[in-house]
């Protein structure tokens, strides 16, 4: 156990930097977001803390709330510039930050006391009973394992499945109803308090605050401990921290080359090991220990699965005279669809011909040139993606596009993440309301595992899968967020002949649900087989529509396909 | 402020933005082909300054000699970092943006390993050959002949690095590729090896500032930070990618820095700073001359 007050104060210090490290993790590990102000927000929770304390006589309690508020609000006004820009510019804005705050803290001697700092930060108490060495790292201990227990709700829910979705691919948050925007401000919200609170602790384990504490580096820390231990793992932090800072410190006398092993361990984990350290540990297990997946052998059919599953109110869609220009070139002129509740329409024609960009269109990621998009009587034209998609529009892509850092249940359980009602808060506390909702959901998202037909790969990575299985996975994610309406793009493509045969009775099983499905598709004999009406692009111009049967004998659809003169 | 002292300040603005300039010119010639803004880029010119340090006051090479040969140097520097930190993450899969660690990474080592050599103390660096720091007077305007050289320099080399891109082959192939790097494939580029020369070149340039920079900086291993930041924020402010762009950008930043030095202390300089760059980049994300492309901004 802790013996010697050296080692005492070491592991004290290093659960302070965990907690800063945790915070951290959240932003930039599960959001990827890059940022070189972590240890200026860890300094202004330091001086909060000190000047409220010594200079204002405050005790330690309020003023590490104060600091930790201080610290998730000045880290979401950094955050402003980072919801418009792209990610790098934000990593040369956050080290201006730094640079900038270090240079406040020693011009504002009045409230700091300058290059001198602030003396003498009383150590907290209860009752008139002053902490001791011993009594802080219990404290440190204590307020870390509440951390570590928050942080865990987070990442295990759809708040930490949005940050992952976010960090891989905004579109496909967004088409899962996340707000990228909110959730961004929240990551750094969040990582700014864990900040703040830290840099109260440090405030009291220091006694003395200066200026010099926070040295450019410090913000560099942080991002070293992360990325070695492992981005987006709940023990990176913890592994990175003590590999990194305890294990030195202890070997005295590398001290002076800190700086230099810090970059060459991000060099050369970056490199070969992107994971860090906890993600490289995962993989061994995966790799020589037993696998634990739990299988699930029980085979039904299709249909014996959707009669567990509650119908869907699929709703028409219309597409009104839609025209889109890009530049000069006109994707997609005039263009006016109209499917039926409950049917499967097919948008088939040549490469080029605007189909994908008629789906990004409906799902709102493109808006239109001129022309409305109608979900029943609704006008949703012009509305945000993740709005769209909490309207009932769900959708897949032409290259699947998932959190390849979770499971395949976890995937699929991330599309019912506009359906989830429990408060993030309630999450965060794993309340027993949002612990039954979650467990309803997931049962939910189990029978939609079953019916694309990957049960046996629940447990698996997701980035494990064949590309055919990614799009049966993507079907069933955009299933459980029980669309009323799905825009399937290319669902065919790369399917090998037996999964052919599973999207065929999954199409018609989707339907029997009640949803409403259009499909972009190259494939003649899966439109034939399944849809019940279909409109020909060529040139962004719908060339036919009418019953598949219809459109592929026409004569100006032959033409454009083969060539042949009408 | 009188008229002199304006004037006094506006010179060394002048000459503290045409050193801006170049560096945000050096980050361009980097990121062109590459779409890798390099965040060694200020440890380049810090190695730039101290091997002209070396070569010039300790070993006594003439300028016209030394000069070349720590632009050589770094130019070897940057090819390796091409090699180590950016090439590799072609294999790797995961986010995009992982040349921002590696970048950032070998610029901790370039820093810290000259830390380790030369230590943090300031080196004087005697200007060059011709030029003094002697202060000369025309009414009044005041200056010295220091000063004129770095501005002079500046417009040359950006001068030259333009007719680079426009007026050869080699350079047109850049664009090309910086434009599309897969059709410029096509046409019989190869974009690898624009990628390696382009680190090359980008840090034989970064040394060229920091020795022009060094008589009037000094040369110290402490520089590279916030010379990277400062050509930075002149990119962002005038656009990735133009060089006329962030000549004006530059000037622009060392303007209000230096004229705001009267007024403001140095760590609210800085909060100003930030604060009329960010107002540029909310109003206009991609700076005042540069275009919007498919870039993810």
């Amino acid at each position: 156990m802790v013996t010697g007050s050296f080692y005492l104060f070491l592991f004290t210090f290093a659960g302070v930097y965990l907690l800063a490290a945790m915070g951290f993790n959240v932003l930039a590990g599960y959001m990827g977001i890059i940022s070189l102000a972590h240890g200026a927000v860890v300094a202004i929770g330091a001086f909060t803390t000190a000047i409220l304390t010594v200079t204002y006589g405050w005790s330690f309690w309020p003023a590490a709330v104060m600091s930790t508020l201080v610290g998730g609000a000045v880290s979401g006004l950094v955050a402003l510039p980072a919801l418009r820009l792209s990610s790098w510019y934000f990593v040369l804005i956050t080290i201006a930050f730094t640079t900038a705050v270090t240079a406040v803290i020693t011009d504002m001697k009045w409230l700091t006391g300058g290059f001198t700092g602030i003396l003498g930060v009383p150590p907290p108490s209860i009752a008139g009973h002053k902490f001791s060495g011993r009594e802080m790292f219990w404290l440190v201990m204590v307020i870390n394992i509440a951390v570590w227990w928050v942080i865990s709700n987070i990442v295990h829910s759809r708040i930490g499945w949005s940050l992952l979705a976010i960090r891989d691919s905004s579109i496909s948050a967004l088409s899962n109803g996340v707000s990228v925007s909110h959730t961004r401000l929240f990551a750094f919200v969040f990582a700014g308090a864990t900040a703040g609170l830290a840099g109260a602790l440090f405030a009291v384990l220091k006694i003395v605050v200066t200026p010099e504490d926070f040295p450019f580096h410090f913000s560099i820390f942080f991002l070293f401990v992360v990325v070695l231990g492992g981005p987006a793992y709940l023990w990176g932090p913890l592994l990175g921290v003590f590999a990194f800072y305890v294990l030195p410190e202890m070997l005295g006398s590398l001290r002076e080359y800190r700086m230099l092993i810090y970059g060459v361990g991000l060099l050369a984990f970056s490199i070969v090991l992107p994971e860090g350290i906890a993600g490289g540990l995962v993989a061994l297990r995966r790799r020589y220990g037993a696998s634990s997946a739990k299988k699930q052998s029980a085979q039904r059919t299709v249909s014996q699965i959707t009669h567990a599953i509650r119908p869907i109110e699929g709703v028409a869609l219309k597409v009104e005279d839609v025209s889109k220009t890009f530049g000069g070139v006109n994707a997609l002129s005039n263009v006016t669809i109209s499917v039926p509740a409950g049917h499967i329409h097919a948008v088939v024609g040549p490469n080029g011909s605007g189909k994908t960009t008629l789906l990004n269109i409906i799902s709102g990621l493109y808006e239109p040139s001129g022309g409305d998009v109608r979900l029943g009587d609704k006008r949703i034209t012009g509305l945000r993606p993740h709005m769209i998609a909490r309207a009932g529009v769900g959708r897949t892509f032409q290259t699947p596009k998932i959190i390849g850092h979770l499971s395949v249940l976890e995937n699929i359980r991330f599309g019912a993440y506009h359906r989830e009602k429990s408060s993030g808060l309630s999450i965060a506390l794993s309340l027993p309301s949002a612990r039954r909702e979650a467990e309803e959901l997931t049962r939910e998202a189990t029978e939609l595992l079953a019916l694309v037909g990957l049960s046996d790969r629940a447990y698996d990575r997701a980035d494990e899968l064949p590309h055919g299985q990614l799009r049966l996975l993507e079907i069933g994610r955009a299933l459980v967020g029980r669309p009323r309406v799905l825009l399937l793009d290319e669902p065919a493509a790369g399917l090998s002949l037996h999964e052919l045969e599973r999207l065929e009775e999954l199409m018609i099983e989707i339907r029997r649900l009640g949803v409403t499905l259009i499909m972009v598709e190259h494939h003649v004999e899966l439109v034939m087989g399944v849809a019940q009406s279909a409109t020909v692009l060529d040139g962004g111009k719908v060339l036919a529509a009418g019953t598949p049967e219809q459109v592929f004998a026409d004569k100006a659809v032959v033409s454009a396909y083969t060539g042949a003169p009408q | 402020m009188s008229g002199e002292d304006f004037f006094a300040l506006l010179v060394s603005g002048l000459t503290t933005g045409a050193i801006y300039a170049m560096v945000g010119v050096s980050l361009n010639i980097a990121y062109k082909p590459t779409n890798v803004f390099n965040m060694a880029q200020g440890g380049l010119i810090m190695l730039g300054m101290m091997f002209t340090w070396v070569l010039l006051s300790v070993l006594g090479l003439p300028w016209i000699l030394g000069v070349p040969l720590a632009m050589a140097i770094v130019a070897a520097v940057g090819l390796v970092e091409e090699r180590i930190a950016v090439a590799p993450l072609h294999n790797v899969a995961g986010h995009s943006h992982a040349w921002v660690i590696t970048t950032l990474a070998f610029s901790i080592i370039l820093v810290n390993a000259a830390d380790q050599i030369w230590g943090a103390d300031p080196r004087y660096v005697a200007p060059m050959p011709g030029t003094s720091l002697t202060h000369h007077r025309f009414g009044i305007v005041g200056f010295n002949t220091a000063q004129i050289a770095i501005i002079v320099i500046a417009f040359a080399s950006i001068w030259l690095v333009e007719y680079f891109y426009h007026h050869t082959r080699l350079g047109r192939a850049v664009l090309a590729v910086s434009e599309d790097s897969d059709g410029a494939r096509l046409c019989g580029i190869n974009p690898l090896r624009l990628t390696m020369g382009s680190f090359a070149a980008g840090g034989a340039f970064a040394a060229l500032t920091g020795a022009i920079a060094s008589p009037i900086l000094f040369a110290s291993t402490e520089f590279g930070l916030d010379l990277l930041i400062k050509g930075f924020i002149a990119l962002a402010i005038g656009g990735l990618g133009s060089n006329w762009g962030a000549l004006a950008g530059a000037i622009l930043i060392a303007c209000i820095e230096t004229l705001s030095s009267v007024y403001l202390s140095p760590g609210m300089r800085q909060i100003a700073l930030l604060a009329v760059f960010l107002a540029v980049l909310l109003m206009r994300p991609n700076g005042m001359f540069g275009r919007p492309g498919g870039r993810e901004v």
